[in-house]
């Protein structure tokens, strides 16, 4: 579990402490206030830790290895032209740095880098060991309906303009299907997700995927975009990725969809984040913040939701506010919007 | 007994037997001179009541059954002045020797705890978009929010007569003209 992500110019941010809680965490702000920004840079550390890991005879993490590698994997998450455009811009040089505190303390990873940096960061702090799970990251669209050969193509194609969340997602979606004695726990995951989808999701021999539906396979790309959205995560969780312990990242989980399906998508995030997997969530969707503040209030158990708001104060800055409930943010922009819009039709004639 | 009744506008509002209180805009103390003190043009709350488990409440009535809503200010904006302005007025009267509310103030501000409610009549026109020209949970989590009232009230309340069941008290309407 991540505890505090700490910055220092990294991109739109001067300076900022982020102190996560271990179940569900909703980040909330406008455009361009660096809500993308936070998701990807804590999943670039995550992931780089964990792809160390994948690896049973590599020894523990050297400063040598992680210095590349996680210069690597913030290049292609961000695209950027060069690693230096991570590092706030301003006269002469800056410098970047970040640290990633983790409940398990052997994983605290501290490293730093310049506006002239390319290809590698400075270790600062190098942790003790590997994480065990690759974390997964969904993106605003879809991935289902790309899946087939994406990996292979991405690997192996110079200069594919596209991010590597992608890639890295796609690698999870493929994971075998977990057997054994987690197959209770799957299948009491997978119910509800399967009733709201109104079938399963199977991985064809062909490697496409369709929805196993009473009357038929269903191909991915004739299934409407909110229904692939819940596919990827039942897939996520057949294949043990979201199981247990773990994190997801998921960047704005109601994009393209309707409301109905954002309840659908809300109730399965409260849900991972009350079974061990820490959830970091961005969204603009006051709909979606809703469900969620009405699904942890029901709750038996008391969850742990924290809600940190990004907005861009009078210098142009961004700042960020942090609390254990929604009330503890500033203004929220969406819902000032429909207030704004509410007072705009109260004076109509 | 008797009940204490206020009317604000045309609504009438009917308290539990034993809440004292009155329409706070009313007070000549706030209105000859607590209004304009500090350079400032202090607003009101139209009532501040005391129930008889000793909890002060600060009620806002809005009417816009009839008349549309003209003033610059946003709903939440004034309404969050209003309470900060009464709070202090209210402090102020309780302090004041010899005013013609002193004695109320002082009996309204032993109350141990404060509690904060909107009535919001909600504007008459609507559509199919609208059902409601504003969703009162969407002022009342404005309200609650730091930058408004949460340090005053937390649990601050909207309601209106579709729903009154978040409070002790009886709204009637005086018919409309």
């Amino acid at each position: 579990m991540i505890n505090q992500l700490k910055l220092k110019n990294f991109t739109v941010f001067p300076e900022a402490e982020l102190n996560f809680g271990r179940g569900l965490n909703v980040i909330i702000g406008e455009n361009g206030t660096g809500k993308s920004h936070l998701l990807k840079l804590a999943y670039s550390i995550v992931t780089t830790l964990a792809e160390g890991g994948l690896d049973k005879h590599k020894a523990e993490p050297t400063k040598g290895q992680l210095q590349e590698a996680l210069a690597l994997k913030l290049r292609r998450v961000f695209m950027p032209d060069e690693l230096g455009r991570l590092a706030t811009r301003k006269r002469g040089r800056n410098r970047c740095e970040v640290s990633c505190k983790f409940a398990d303390g052997p994983l605290n990873t501290e490293f730093s880098f310049s506006t002239q940096s390319k290809s590698e960061v400075t270790i600062e702090t190098s942790p003790k060991k590997w994480l065990e799970k690759l974390p997964v990251f969904i993106p605003t669209r879809e991935l289902m309906s790309i899946y087939p050969n994406f990996v292979s193509i991405y690997d192996t194609t110079v200069g594919l303009e596209l991010e590597a969340t992608w890639r890295d997602t796609c690698l999870l979606l493929g994971a075998l299907e977990r057997r054994g004695p987690k197959e209770t726990k799957i299948k009491e995951f997978l119910e509800p997700l399967e009733a709201a989808m109104g079938g399963s999701v199977v991985l064809d021999k062909s490697g496409r995927f369709y929805l196993k539906l009473p009357s038929g396979n269903m191909e991915m790309h004739l299934v409407a975009e909110g229904i692939r959205k819940l596919g990827m995560v039942a897939r996520l969780i057949a294949t043990g990725s979201l199981l247990e312990k773990g994190y997801l990242f998921w960047d704005e989980p109601e994009a393209n969809l309707n409301p109905k399906v954002i309840k659908d998508v809300a109730k399965t995030i409260l849900h991972l984040s009350e079974n061990g997997i820490q959830v970091f969530v961005a969204t603009h969707s006051l709909f979606m913040l809703r469900e969620l503040n009405i699904l942890s209030e029901q709750a038996e158990k008391k969850l742990d939701v924290r809600y940190f708001g990004l907005s861009k104060n009078s210098d142009g800055m961004n700042d960020i506010e942090q609390g254990d409930s929604i009330e503890d943010l500033g203004d929220i922009t969406s819902l000032d919007e429909e207030l704004h819009q509410s007072q705009r039709f109260s004076e109509l004639g | 007994m008797t009940a204490l009744t206020l009317q604000e506008e045309k609504l009438k509002f009917t308290f539990p037997a034993g809440w004292i209180g009155s329409a706070y805009d009313t007070w000549t103390f706030y209105r000859k001179q607590f209004q304009t003190a500090c350079e400032a043009d202090h607003k009101a709350v139209d009532f501040v009541v005391k129930d008889t488990q000793d909890c002060l409440w600060l009620i806002e009535v809005k009417d816009y059954r009839q008349n549309k809503r003209t003033k610059p200010l946003t709903v939440w904006g004034e309404m969050a002045t209003k309470v900060r302005d009464s709070l202090a007025g209210l402090c102020a009267t309780k302090y004041a020797d010899g005013n013609d509310r002193q004695a109320e103030a002082v009996a309204l501000l032993q109350a141990k705890k404060l509690r904060v409610v909107l009535h919001f009549e909600q504007p008459r026109k609507q559509s199919k978009l609208f059902p409601r020209a504003f969703n009162p949970e969407n002022i009342q989590m404005k309200l609650r929010n730091k930058r408004y009232l949460r340090a005053i009230d937390p649990h601050l309340l909207v309601v209106d007569t579709s729903d009154l069941s978040k409070v002790a008290w009886t709204v009637q309407s005086v018919p409309l003209n």
